[in-house]
């Protein structure tokens, strides 16, 4: 089986838990790379932030960008950036200057409108207090807090309170990965941006919840057998939503690729552009990290508890057994028994009573990760 | 769940489906006015259509929130007043407890920007007064006899005489002409624009500003009767702490410190937040023209004034704007004439003074105003003045104003970025999923179909209005809506990979299909819902659709989605290999186990 038919068919093996030391080495270094960017570069702030006017318009035929910048600052105003965006028959001008008030706001389009014949209704103006910026990330700020209260309440009712602990550290860590990126690459950064993040919140964790679902599935009841340990059981979890992240975060992306496409390609600025880029860059930082850190998370707080150190050493135990006794054939189900009679012995019954068991696989395919134990060890 | 029934369930589900739809278009044409077409518009934001969008802050002197009803009293007023400048169509909503959100769509109107400007009026007693020192050069001295710019007299009284003739370049000026000055022209740092230190939300505590200056400065500064003792050339380096206050700093400073310091100049304080000296019972400084101005506490009040007109001078040639006083503010003004009699009353209006004539003798009728502004200065302090102080200042935070041609390249670029995201949706459905894509695209159109339903229905009944935030919220939730089928495929993969049947995989897949799909979708309409009630600005517009799109979702996968994969589950075509791509799940060396005879075990996934 090519990789792709084990992608499609959920038979991958690959050892997700197993190798959690390297990932949360990796996923270290680059945190503490993220935040010391944000912390020494901090970011490319746009006016929202700083305050001030911006002029936007169509692109008068034949007007070039320095023209424009001087007409704007022979009107009275301090021209801080000038930007062509867009393209084709969309090319705009930008042009941020320094706060203005009302009536030197006028004089600006007015000069706009008799130097390069643009319409003074054509102009898109905005003017922005300094304070705007940082009410919106204020008030993003409280939507965030509030947001981790809530669904932390959620996660621990729906499932269990070190779900929820491995998810919203899983969810901080995408946030800090989106902010390093918009520090290092220096995108401007707009209230847009502020509240993308946040929305990034709601993918991140939807991705770390089907996943979480699927553990909570493969784990219940595995404490009366002696068939799988806690983390062979998580690990198989990922592997079998593996597929189905990749297919949700691909599928949510793509939009999210047709947005930035447009925002950025076409229109060079906007809301569009501010919001598609922050989820694209989050997007795919999500995707990351409810496979390979919030799972691994999870499966070290769960490991702590007793009863799963117990049973892993039941496990363990058992499997020692196995392996000095030899076969002690014992077929289980007929369909295991058809496709891989070998492995169809360990725990026989142990594992039974809604315990649910994982399927004996036909194939090897490299030893990693093999949840259902009983294969490994012979 | 065998076959038989599950038959009858699926026409069930679409039945329900589509009366759904039946409903919400019903009311789509049969209620709503204008012809067919007019109906099918869903009603735009202003990004979409052009218009002009001012956000206002309102300013309370300890940085709490403003209450409920002087926020709503606020928003009442300025209603008012956007009715006044002529303009159609305008909506004046409150927002997140703090701000006044005025959304005109249309052209420019730049009327409507000014709205926001607060309108206090305080009339308060002058007690002393000294020139702008700090704004002009050091060797020029504006003239120490500043002559007031305008008077103050009952209009009943024609004996009143006007205390200084409001000509000279010398004397100041109406409260919102620009100011011409008599002495060189000021440096920059006078330009009016506030310094640009920090210009926080918090308020400034007096004590924390006191700390950033020198303790032996400070006590020399306190300790001065007048701005002369401070103009020792050695002290300027020491001084230089005052230049770099933000505006809010400089408000609060104790008043005998604003007037003292000549760092502080004209141009800092006028660049005060506004409402910085609203508060009547307190002592102000404040400039009119290049001359601050120490004035006591405020006796009469904006509020006492009952109506402003603007009118011309009949005899000095010049606007003036004339104010009747309601009862008790008549009574007031009396009081305050009566009591001043020979001293200055300045007309404060936000952080100038607009005139500050002396008090000829006791007025106990009308009062008007005059300065050196022109009709259309008059005309608006008038209408300010009318139109009613406002309970509370407001900053202007944000003022966007989107020229209509933007606005229709915006919601063609927002449809084709839809366009383009829906269209990659469905081809990767197509190549991974093969048959079973088509039943992703089928569900998609039907929650567009809703969605674009309760979209116009919204903008009827609660007056949702499509942003270009909005129509981003609703391309993200493409890649939601999909995933409720991924997981849905993914889980019937699961089951037919144990060796079930596609038929006697669905409802099993679904159950388990169901409970993930449910947990995730609650998720992301928190996040909506988080965001909706808590973020402002563009945003709102962003969650509202995300969330409206994700309880589609769910809509559309319980009654569309699963009812139509288990009637297309008993289809042998639909089920083959080759056309859902689900025949190659199968267990590679086992063709076909029929499900029936696999025992109950292997229930994974």
């Amino acid at each position: 089986m090519g990789l792709v038919r084990r992608l499609y068919r959920g038979d991958t093996k690959i050892d997700f838990i197993g190798s959690r030391k390297r990932w949360y080495i990796a996923s270290g270094v680059i945190t503490i790379a993220c935040l010391a960017l944000i912390i020494f570069k901090s970011f490319n702030f746009g006016i929202e932030f700083s305050g001030g006017n911006s002029f936007t318009f169509t692109k008068p035929p034949g007007a070039t960008l320095e023209q424009a910048e001087r007409v704007v600052q022979d009107a009275g105003a301090e021209v801080q950036t000038a930007q062509q965006v867009g393209g084709g028959g969309q090319t705009k001008f930008v042009l941020k200057t320094a706060a203005l008030n009302i009536d030197e706001t006028v004089k600006v389009k007015e000069a706009l409108s008799k130097e390069l014949k643009v319409d003074v209704n054509d102009v898109t103006d905005s003017a922005v207090s300094s304070s705007w910026g940082g009410h919106v990330t204020k008030q993003a700020l409280i939507a965030l807090a509030a947001f981790l209260v809530l669904v932390s309440i959620y996660i621990w009712i729906r499932f269990e309170q070190k779900m929820a602990i491995s998810a919203i550290l899983a969810l901080l860590h995408d946030l800090v990965l989106t902010a390093g990126v918009y520090s290092l690459i220096g995108f401007e950064v707009t209230p847009s941006t502020v509240i993308g993040l946040l929305t990034i919140l709601g993918f991140s964790l939807y991705d770390t919840v089907v996943v979480f679902d699927k553990v909570e599935e493969n784990t219940r009841g595995i404490l009366g057998g002696t068939r799988t340990d806690y983390a062979e059981a998580a690990n198989l979890a990922v592997n079998q939503t593996l597929m189905r992240s990749i297919n949700t975060s691909l599928i949510s992306l793509l939009p999210v690729g047709g947005l930035l496409f447009v925002g950025a390609g076409l229109l060079g600025v906007g809301t569009l552009k501010d919001l598609a880029l922050v989820l694209f860059v989050g997007l795919a930082a999500g995707a990351y990290s409810s496979l390979f850190l919030a799972t691994p998370w999870l499966v070290d707080l769960k490991e702590r508890e007793p009863r799963y150190v117990a049973l892993k050493q039941r496990v363990l135990a058992k499997r020692a057994a196995v392996a000095k006794t030899g076969a002690v054939e014992s077929a289980e189900s007929l369909a295991d028994a058809v496709a891989e009679p070998e492995v169809a012995t360990a725990g026989a019954g142990a594992g039974r009573g809604g315990a649910s068991r994982p399927p004996q696989r036909r194939r090897p395919a490299g030893k990693t990760g093999r949840p259902s134990g009983s294969k490994r060890k012979r | 769940m065998a076959a038989p029934q599950g038959q009858l369930r699926v026409s069930r589900y679409f039945a329900a489906l589509g009366a759904i739809i039946v409903a919400l278009y019903a009311l789509v044409f049969f209620t709503g006015p204008g012809s067919m077409t007019d109906k099918l518009q869903p009603k735009l934001g202003l990004d979409l259509q052009g218009g002009m969008t001012v956000t206002l802050r309102a300013n309370t002197a300890d940085g709490k929130q403003p209450k409920k009803d002087q926020l709503e009293q606020a928003r009442e007023i300025l209603e008012n007043r956007v009715n006044g400048t002529g303009v159609a169509e305008f909506e004046v909503v409150t927002e997140d407890e703090r701000n006044i959100v005025i959304n005109v769509p249309g052209k420019n109107n730049d009327d409507v920007k000014r709205i926001g400007e607060p309108a206090e009026l305080r009339f308060r007693e002058m007690l002393k007064e000294t020139p702008d020192i700090g704004a002009a050069p050091r060797a020029v001295t504006p003239t120490p006899t500043a002559t007031p710019s305008g008077t103050a007299k009952p209009t009943a009284t024609p004996t009143a005489k006007p205390s200084a003739t409001p000509s000279t370049k010398a004397s100041g000026s109406g409260g919102f002409a620009p100011t011409p000055t008599p002495t060189p022209t000021p440096t920059p740092s006078a330009s009016g624009t506030p310094s640009p230190a920090d210009d926080s939300t918090t308020s400034v505590k007096t004590a924390d500003v006191l700390k950033k200056i020198d303790p032996q400065i400070l006590q020399l500064v306190q300790q001065v009767q007048s701005p002369e003792q401070l103009l020792d050339p050695k002290l300027e380096p020491l001084m230089e702490v005052f230049k770099k206050l933000s505006r809010r700093e400089v408000a609060a400073l104790p008043v005998e410190l604003q007037y003292n310091v000549p760092q502080i100049t004209c141009a800092m304080l006028d660049g005060r937040p506004a409402g910085s000296i609203a508060k009547p019972d307190q002592q102000v400084v404040a400039c009119e023209g290049n001359n601050k101005l120490m004035l006591d506490k405020a006796s009469v009040l904006g509020t006492d004034v009952k109506s402003a007109s603007a009118s011309l001078d009949p005899q000095a040639g010049g606007w003036q704007v004339n104010l009747k006083f309601k009862s008790k503010g008549q009574d007031k003004w009396t009081e305050m004439t009566r009591k001043s009699v020979g001293k200055r009353v300045a007309a404060v209006l936000d952080n100038t003074v607009v005139s500050s004539p002396t008090i000829q003798e006791i007025m106990p009728g009308d009062a008007r105003i005059t300065g050196n502004f022109g009709g259309k200065e008059a005309r608006d302090l008038a209408s300010k003045l009318n139109f009613g102080a406002l309970p509370l200042s407001f900053e202007q935070e944000n003022v966007q104003t989107i020229s209509p041609t933007l606005g229709i390249e915006s919601l063609k670029a927002g449809l084709l970025a839809g366009g383009i995201g829906l269209a990659l949706v469905v081809l990767y459905s197509l190549i991974y999923y093969r048959a079973l894509g088509f039943i992703t695209i089928a569900s998609l159109l039907c929650s567009s179909a809703i969605i674009y339903a309760a979209v116009i229905l919204l903008g009827r009944e609660i007056g949702f209005t499509l942003t270009l935030a909005g129509i981003a919220g609703f391309i993200v939730a493409v890649g939601i809506t999909a995933d409720s089928f991924v997981v849905l495929f993914e889980r019937l993969k699961d089951e037919v990979k144990d060796g079930r049947s596609v038929r006697s995989a669905v409802p099993r897949a679904w159950v388990r299909a169901r409970r993930t799909i449910l947990s995730a979708d609650s998720v992301s309409l928190l996040a909506a819902v988080v965001l909706y009630v808590l973020a402002i600005g563009a945003v709102k517009g962003f969650a509202f659709t995300l969330g409206l799109s994700t309880v589609v979702d769910v809509l559309i996968v319980f009654l569309f989605t699963y009812p139509l994969v288990a009637l297309l589950s008993r289809f042998r075509t639909f089920t083959s290999p080759r056309f859902s791509g689900l025949g190659n799940m199968r267990p590679d060396n086992v063709p076909t186990v029929p499900a029936r005879t696999a025992r109950v075990a292997p229930k994974e996934s």
